[in-house]
C-alpha cells in the first residue's frame, strides 16, 4: 500500500482517543471506525490525499469499504 | 468561525434538542469539516429546496440497510418513486379511510385508556392506530401487526445522526424485508393495497423498478407512516395534558386544526434532515464545501424567534404557516393530509369523549432525532360523565 492509503490510515486512527487497528480489508462503515457524522469527511480527506476531485460515481459503498478498496477505485484508479 | 471538536460532534447532535446549544442569532453553523448545521427558518427552507443538496449519498446508513428507496434518491429516479405512491395516498382514499378505517381504531384506543392512567402512553398505546392504518393500505395481514411493530421500532436509529447502526438493526431490517417479501407474493395481495397499487402503477406507466426496490420502498414507507404518527400522537397527548386548554373547546374544527398545527411546530418528530452537498456552495452567505452533511433542523426552523414571536411559548392559534414539521421541498411528505386527517379525527374522539386529561408525573424529557416525542410522562383521561355526540 502507498503512502496516500497509509496517511489515510493515520487520519482514521487520529478519530479515535484510543489506540485502534485498522487492516486493509477492516470494513470501514459497519465497524464504526468511520461515524456517520465523519464519513463526509473522509471522503473530503481522500479528495485533498488524492490531490483531484472525485467523481460521485466512484463514492460508492463498495469503493469505500475498505483502505483496500479506497487504494484500488481511488489511489490506484486514478 | 468557531468550529467543534471531533469528539464533541457526536455528543452534542446526539440530543434531540442539539440546536438549543448552538449560538443564538446565526442560521447556518459550521461544526467541523465537512459538517455543517441550520438553524434559521429561511435558510431550512433555503436548503430543503437547494438543487445543489441531495438526500443520496452511498455511505448513508439507511440506503445502505434500506436498498434504493424513495428517501434516499433525487432527480428522475425519486420522481418516478413519488409517483408511485401518489395513488395510495389520493383524497379519495384518505376519505373512504376517515369513513370505514379510522373510527373503529380510534375508538379502541380511546375505549382503553379512558378512565386510566398509563405509565407509558407511547409503548402501549400511541401505536395502534396508525399501524392499524398503515397495515391495511399496506395490504398486510392485520395479525402480523404486532411483529412490524416489533421490528420496526429499533429500525428508527438508522435514520438518526449520529446513526445507531447494530445486529439487532440489521437482523430486524432482513427480518422486515422477508416479512415484506412473502406478503408481496401472497395470493390475497388486494389490488387496493399499497403493494398492489405499485404493481399497477408501474406497469401503466411503464416505470422500471425492482421487486427489491418496491419491498425497500413499501419498508420506508411504513416506517415513515407509522413511526412518525406514533410519536406525534404521544406529543399531542402530553400538550393536551399539560395545556389548561377545556376540552370543550376541541369540539370546534377550527380549535382542533390550530391546536394540531401548534402541537406540529413544537414537537415535530422529524427533528432533522440530512443533505448532502454535491458542488461548493452558499447556504445564506455561508461557504459550504462540496460533500459536506448538513444537518438541516426542522424543530429549530419552528422555533426560530424571528418568524414565531416567543416561539417557546404553546400559543394554539398563532399564525403557524412558516412551520415546516412536513418539511419542503421535492421530499417533503406526501403522508401529511393522511396523517392530518387521522389525528384531526383522534382529538375530535378525545373531545367528545374525555373530560380531561392530565399529565400525572413528567421527567420533561424527549427522545430520538426521527420520531422525536415527550418520554418519561405519566397520563390520566378523565371520561365525560356523558359523551358529546
Ligand atoms: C406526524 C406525521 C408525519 C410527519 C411529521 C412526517 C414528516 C415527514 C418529513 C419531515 C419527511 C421528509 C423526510 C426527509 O426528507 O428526509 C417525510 C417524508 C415521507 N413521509 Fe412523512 N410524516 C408523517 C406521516 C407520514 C405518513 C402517515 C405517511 C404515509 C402513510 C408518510 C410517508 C412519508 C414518505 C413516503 C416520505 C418520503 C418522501 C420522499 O422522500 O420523497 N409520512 N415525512
Amino acid at each position: 500500500m502507498g503512502s496516500k492509503i497509509e496517511a489515510l490510515r493515520e487520519w482514521i486512527r487520529g478519530l479515535h482517543d484510543e489506540p485502534v487497528e485498522i487492516a486493509d480489508d477492516t470494513d470501514l462503515i459497519e465497524s464504526v471506525l468511520v461515524t456517520s457524522l465523519q464519513f463526509v469527511s473522509m471522503v473530503i480527506e481522500i479528495e485533498r490525499l488524492h490531490g483531484g476531485r472525485i467523481e460521485p460515481g466512484v463514492i460508492r459503498i463498495d469503493s469505500m469499504r475498505s483502505l483496500k478498496a479506497i487504494d484500488a477505485a481511488v489511489f490506484q484508479g486514478a | 468561525m468557531r468550529t467543534v471538536t471531533a469528539a464533541d460532534q457526536n455528543t452534542l447532535l446526539s440530543r434531540p434538542d442539539w440546536y438549543r446549544r448552538l449560538p443564538a442569532g446565526k442560521d447556518v453553523h459550521l461544526l467541523g469539516t465537512g459538517l455543517v448545521a441550520v438553524t434559521g427558518n429561511r435558510a431550512a427552507r433555503e436548503a430543503l429546496t437547494h438543487p445543489g443538496l441531495v438526500a443520496d449519498h452511498p455511505l448513508k446508513a439507511s440506503s445502505r440497510a434500506f436498498g434504493p428507496n424513495v428517501l434516499d434518491c433525487d432527480g428522475a429516479r425519486h420522481r418516478e418513486f413519488r409517483a408511485l405512491l401518489a395513488p395510495i395516498l389520493a383524497a379519495g382514499r384518505i376519505e373512504r379511510w376517515r369513513r370505514l378505517l379510522m373510527p373503529g381504531l380510534i375508538d379502541a384506543l380511546v375505549d382503553d385508556v379512558l378512565g386510566r392512567e398509563t405509565e407509558d402512553f407511547y409503548r402501549d398505546h400511541a401505536h395502534r392506530v396508525p399501524y392499524g392504518i398503515v397495515c391495511t393500505i399496506l395490504g398486510v395481514d392485520r395479525s402480523l401487526e404486532g411483529r412490524f411493530h416489533e421490528l420496526t421500532r429499533p429500525l428508527a436509529r438508522l435514520l438518526d445522526y449520529p446513526t445507531e447502526e447494530t445486529e439487532a438493526t440489521h437482523a430486524s431490517m432482513a427480518a422486515l424485508l422477508a416479512l415484506l417479501g412473502e406478503e408481496c407474493r401472497a395470493e390475497s395481495l388486494r389490488p387496493d393495497s399499497l403493494l398492489g397499487t405499485i404493481e399497477r402503477t408501474r406497469d401503466r406507466k411503464g416505470i422500471a423498478l425492482t421487486d427489491e426496490e418496491v419491498r425497500s420502498t413499501a419498508l420506508l414507507f411504513f416506517l415513515a407512516g407509522t413511526e412518525t404518527s406514533s410519536a406525534f400522537i404521544t406529543s399531542m397527548v402530553y400538550c393536551l395534558g399539560r395545556s389548561i386548554m377545556d376540552m370543550d373547546e376541541l369540539l370546534d374544527e377550527s380549535v382542533r386544526d390550530a391546536f394540531i398545527e401548534e402541537t406540529l411546530r413544537l414537537y415535530p418528530p422529524v427533528q432533522t434532515i440530512a443533505r448532502f452537498a454535491e458542488a461548493d456552495l452558499l447556504l445564506g452567505d455561508v461557504p459550504v464545501p462540496r460533500h459536506s452533511l448538513v444537518l438541516v433542523s426542522l424543530a429549530a426552523a419552528n422555533r426560530d424567534p424571528e418568524i414565531f414571536p416567543h416561539p417557546g411559548r404553546f400559543d394554539v392559534g398563532r399564525a403557524t404557516k412558516a412551520s415546516v414539521p412536513f418539511s419542503v421541498g421535492p421530499h417533503s411528505c406526501p403522508g401529511a393530509p393522511l396523517a392530518k386527517t387521522e389525528f384531526m379525527l383522534l382529538l375530535e374522539t378525545l373531545a367528545r369523549r374525555c373530560a380531561q386529561v392530565s399529565i400525572t408525573g413528567d421527567r420533561v424529557l424527549l427522545e430520538s432525532q426521527s420520531f422525536s416525542r415527550p418520554v418519561g410522562f405519566s397520563v390520566r383521561f378523565q371520561p365525560r360523565s356523558k359523551d358529546v355526540c
